[in-house]
């Protein structure tokens, strides 16, 4: 029941930001294909009886710490401090 | 040597901290054929260090790890020294920060000799999966040391290290210790603080111990476990320096295992195990009943965990930058650079969340792990402690396991523990040849302490 | 065809906590970019979130303030997308389970406005875009600056219930005002403490029309007029039969209109799952206790306001400036009289403020209710209250200045020789006024007031002269 579809590989490439190669694309539709007929048991695990909680989350007071710490934003790709990227929007 | 024998005897002068940091030099100078290190420290400084702490020896001051040499999975961050997780993407990344069990090892006055080779991102059970070449088994060169942790497993292995820290995710630190002969500790999760530990699975993920004994591994856990302001899912779990009551009288043996294609010499060595087992403790037979789907639910969570975990290497703010047009060329081009089963995984992470399959994959995946906790707790009504073998199979050879699947497989005995939280620990169950075969225990959660005093006294005898 | 506006608010409040959301970079500082950031907001590998109790406590305050249903045991989720401002690949945030959920908030108008969600989630970098026309389509490069990573917000969801610009203008600001009372956030507009993004649709005749997203107003003027421009763009397309696009549009404050902006490249598939690096959010009957601290009320304020002024416009004016409004309760708590309260604090006082650069805290309130007592015991007149008004303004102790300059005892001095003697020196003025242009008895008076250095009371400045003219 579980199949990936090359359409769907390319649209998981694009959420997932991976540039994959024709022969990669290809690989890769067999592994993942194979792996999910492996694994398509789980489709058919009934509700558990209860849920487990790890509990409760720690909170934080609101002190604020300022660690100076080296060489956070290396130099080769700042500008006046600002972190620099190439553009988003693709013309 | 235990580690509780090398204080007795520089106590007696019969040792120095710098003869065994000579004796760890020695045999660091096989890494040059194992290949367990990504990164070694400079011997000048190891020896001062090792100096430094004989000198406090002298002034009477003692710490629990003090002048003792430990290593360090490649994905656990020491301020100061390289951090690539195996991965051309964090090549030339050097960690900006202590990660909270190396302010603890530092502050317990260990010596960090390296850091150790693992699979890209801790995505294997070989050690072959690394960007910078495979680590070999220093039982058999030609064999693989296991993995994700199977640096840290030849250092130990091979006395590079007394102690040795990986991450245990789905069995990374249970199954390369049964590979290469020693013990392998995976905490409750939540016992030691994953701080500073470059996330794969974080529901998951738990820093392991790798020791030549158990009371070696014992000591480490000792110094390591307590809650960390800094992550929000550690916990408090009692702990001692030493042994204690253990009070183990029943171990439960899986109804499920018979099934699930043990290689006949693991078979058969794990089975002189349980029959000296048998003699002093009365073995149970309990059901798991969701034990081999595990395999199933653990392939759809931790993937799913990683696809977000791993979407912080841009090459923006750090790592591998490639030059060109617009950012998402950049990105696409820097994370070309993970290896194919990290990729792998990703694509599958990915897919287990994404709209119309989350329900079927990821959702199910998480119900499978309550009820494999379910399972386990009604286990343990009976039972109070869990054995199994460590893996399916011995150590193969390089390059033998292509099949994804197969090599996933290697984790069907040592992934439930994960998913469900416990403690467990593999240790050495005897030799089939010059192979070695290991034996896992689970405790319920939070029975650190028991599981280790339990595997301790299993030595001392 | 009968149109009707339709509106829904998504709003961004950045809370006013003193370290981030998830670690403990300051959220104060110089204003150097990345100067406050760590490992943790920069999502180096390795790291992890911990929660930030006051954030949680604000949020508390703010759905309380809005009788909303607190979850006892919410959530933390992952969002999964890129890009370059997202450090971590993906923003925590609160999905199914939201901290608060199901409130309402009670406009002046009396309208309310059901609150769907509130939850807590975290900021992310702010991107610099720079270029040939310094504008966002030329650009080439993206500067990023981390200190804005990681601040705690508060997105308050609506729902779709307004039926005019205006009226989601006005509950912005009565929210801005709950916020700043509660003293959670500063949420000004202008440098994006608080972001609104509305959804837009026009219904024809009952029926739903086609919804639009709104983006980048950053005031509530911009939203007023976003609001109009897209309230008519879609009454001229469906007047033209033109089929709207489903989209999100951003406000360009330059040529009044919104604009379609460009489509993201990646599809949206935002992936949410758990956020396995915290555990469940438990509110304890102690945090409850705790959140209460923050309990200022801008609905309480509106009240006082109203007693005061009467009038429902000028009361809810007050009451929505905060600082102005302490000041008006302060000068009337301590027993000044409406009239002259209202006089200093909504007429004189705002333009000296905007005249001298300053603002309404850095007003010493005494030196003020000095100068209400003054006029209240008729001790000095307005025109003298109104120089030292001034005074204080400045930073001057009006009492000091008052009693230097001789301007207090208003009346006592000797009005009638002063009188006499402003009559003496203007004798062709006294002639014009015999002769029955009584229309320069004005200026006489001003310059009995002057002479008085304003102390004389005008009233009886005028009956004196009156009187002395017509022997």
């Amino acid at each position: 029941m579980f199949q990936v579809s090359r359409a769907m590989l390319q649209h998981l490439a694009l959420l997932a930001q991976i540039e994959l190669s024709p022969e990669k694309e290809e690989n890769l539709l067999e592994d993942l294909n194979h792996i999910l007929k492996t694994f398509e048991t789980i489709s058919r695990v009934p509700e558990p009886p209860k849920w487990f909680s790890l509990g409760n989350t720690p909170l934080r007071e609101d002190k604020p710490i300022l660690e100076a710490l080296s060489s956070l934003i290396p130099a080769d790709r700042s500008e006046q401090g600002y972190v620099v990227v190439r553009r988003t929007l693709e013309e | 040597m235990k580690i509780g024998d090398i204080f007795e005897r520089r106590q007696r002068g019969e040792l120095t901290f710098q003869s065994i940091m000579e004796l760890t030099l020695n045999n660091l100078e096989k890494d040059e054929l194992l290949h367990a290190f990504l990164y070694k420290r400079p011997p000048e400084e190891l020896m001062k260090e090792a100096q430094q702490a004989d000198a406090l020896w002298d002034q009477g001051i003692r710490k629990p790890l003090q002048g003792i040499p430990v290593a360090i999975k490649d994905n656990i961050c020491v301020e100061g020294l390289p951090c690539t997780c195996g991965s051309k993407i964090l090549e030339n990344y050097v960690a900006p920060y202590d990660a909270t069990v190396v302010k603890k090892l530092k502050e317990a006055g260990a010596i960090i000799v390296g850091k150790t080779n693992l699979d890209e991102f801790a995505m294997g059970s070989s050690t072959e999966n690394s960007a910078f070449g495979p680590t070999r088994n220093p039982l058999d060169t030609n064999l693989v040391p296991g993995g994700s942790s199977g640096g840290s497993a030849a250092a130990v292995a091979a006395g590079m290290s007394l102690l040795a820290l990986g991450s245990d995710t789905g069995g990374s630190v249970r199954q390369p210790a049964a590979f290469t002969g020693i013990v392998g500790f995976k905490p409750s999760y939540g016992a030691i603080s994953r701080y500073g530990l470059v996330a794969f699975a974080s529901s998951l993920d738990q820093i392991g111990i790798f020791a030549a004994n158990t009371m070696d591994a014992l000591l480490g856990a000792f110094v390591l476990f307590g809650k960390d302001p800094m992550d929000s899912t550690s916990t408090e779990i009692p702990i001692g320096p030493e042994p204690s009551q253990h009070n183990v009288r029943r171990i439960g043996v899986i109804k499920e295992l018979s099934s699930l294609g043990l290689q006949p010499d693991v078979e058969r060595v794990y089975t002189q195990f349980l029959n000296t087992l048998a003699k002093q403790y009365e073995l149970v037979e309990v059901s798991i009943p969701h034990w081999e789907e595990a395999l199933a639910a653990y392939y759809f969570v931790a993937p799913a965990e990683a696809s977000a975990n791993l979407a912080r290497y841009d090459g923006v703010r750090y790592g591998s930058t490639v030059e060109a047009n617009t950012y998402w060329q950049s990105v696409r081009m820097a994370r070309s650079l993970f290896g194919d089963e990290v990729k792998r995984r990703i694509l599958l992470g990915t897919f287990a969340l994404s709209a119309g399959y989350k329900d079927a994959m990821y959702d199910k995946a998480q119900a499978l792990r309550q009820w494999l906790i379910y399972e386990f707790n009604e286990a343990f009504r009976t039972v109070d402690i869990i054995v199994s073998p460590t893996t399916p199979n011995l150590p193969f050879p390089i390059g033998a396991v292509s099949d994804p699947v197969e090599m996933y497989k290697c984790d069907l005995f040592t992934i439930p523990a994960n998913l469900a939280y416990l403690p467990a620990i593999s240790v050495p169950a005897g030799f089939t040849g010059n192979l070695p075969v290991g034996a896992q225990f689970i405790a319920p959660r939070m029975q650190d302490y028991k599981l280790l005093s339990f595997a301790a006294s299993l030595e001392v005898r | 065809m009968a149109y009707k506006f339709v509106a829904g608010l998504e709003i961004h409040v950045q809370l006013k906590t003193k370290s981030k959301m998830f670690c403990s970079c300051p959220t104060e500082g110089p204003d150097t970019p990345n100067s406050r950031v760590c490992p943790i907001c920069l999502g180096h590998p390795g790291t992890l979130p911990v929660i930030n109790k006051e954030a949680v406590l604000m949020t508390l305050a703010l759905g309380k303030a809005m009788n909303a249903r607190i979850n006892r045991v919410s959530k933390f989720h992952r969002k999964n997308y890129f890009y370059p401002d997202l450090p971590k690949g993906y923003q925590i945030t609160q999905y199914d389970v939201p901290l608060i959920e199901d409130g309402v908030f009670v406009m002046i108008t009396g309208k309310k406005v059901p609150i769907r969600r509130i939850h807590l989630e975290e900021d992310a970098a702010k991107s610099v875009h720079i270029g040939s026309s310094g504008r966002l389509t030329g650009s080439q490069q993206i500067l990023l600056d981390f200190n804005r990573s990681g601040i705690p917000l508060a997105e308050i969801v609506t729902e779709p219930v307004f039926e005019s610009p205006e009226e989601v203008a006005m509950f912005v600001e009565e929210l801005q005002a709950t916020l700043r009372y509660l003293g959670i956030s500063d949420a000004m507009m202008e440098n994006g403490q608080l972001r609104c993004d509305v959804n837009v649709s026009v219904e024809v005749d009952g029926k739903e029309g086609t919804r639009v997203e709104i983006k980048n107003m950053n005031s509530t003027k911009a939203i007023r007029q976003a609001l109009s421009f897209e309230y008519e763009r879609h009454v001229r397309a469906y007047e033209a039969g033109v089929q709207l696009q489903v989209e999100t549009r951003t406000f360009d404050e330059q040529s009044g209109e919104t604009k379609a902006m460009r489509r993201k490249e990646t599809s949206e598939d935002y992936r949410y799952f758990p956020e396995p690096d915290l555990l469940e959010l438990h509110v304890t009957d102690e945090l409850m206790e705790e959140a209460n601290k923050y309990n200022g009320s801008f609905h309480e304020a509106y009240k006082d306001a109203l007693t005061w002024l009467g009038r429902e416009k000028e009361a809810r004016a007050l009451a929505l400036n905060k600082e102005q409004f302490s000041v008006f309760k302060a000068l009337v708590t301590k027993g000044g009289d409406i009239k002259y309260v209202s006089r200093a604090v909504l007429i004189e006082l705002p333009n000296m403020l905007s005249e001298e650069g300053k603002s309404w805290d850095q007003l010493n309130e005494s030196h003020l209710s000095s100068i209400i007592d003054l006029l209240t015991q008729g001790k000095i007149t307005m025109a003298v209250a109104r120089e030292l008004l001034w005074q204080t303004v400045r930073g001057n102790d009006p009492l000091e200045y008052a009693r230097s300059h001789g301007l207090l005892n208003a009346g006592a001095t000797d009005l009638e020789a002063v009188v006499a003697d402003v009559l003496a020196k203007n004798p062709d003025v006294v002639e014009k006024y015999k002769k029955g242009n009584t229309n320069v008895l004005s200026f006489l008076v001003g310059q009995v007031m002057k002479q008085t250095k304003g102390t004389a009371k005008p009233d009886a400045v005028r009956e004196v002269l009156i009187k002395r003219l017509s022997e």
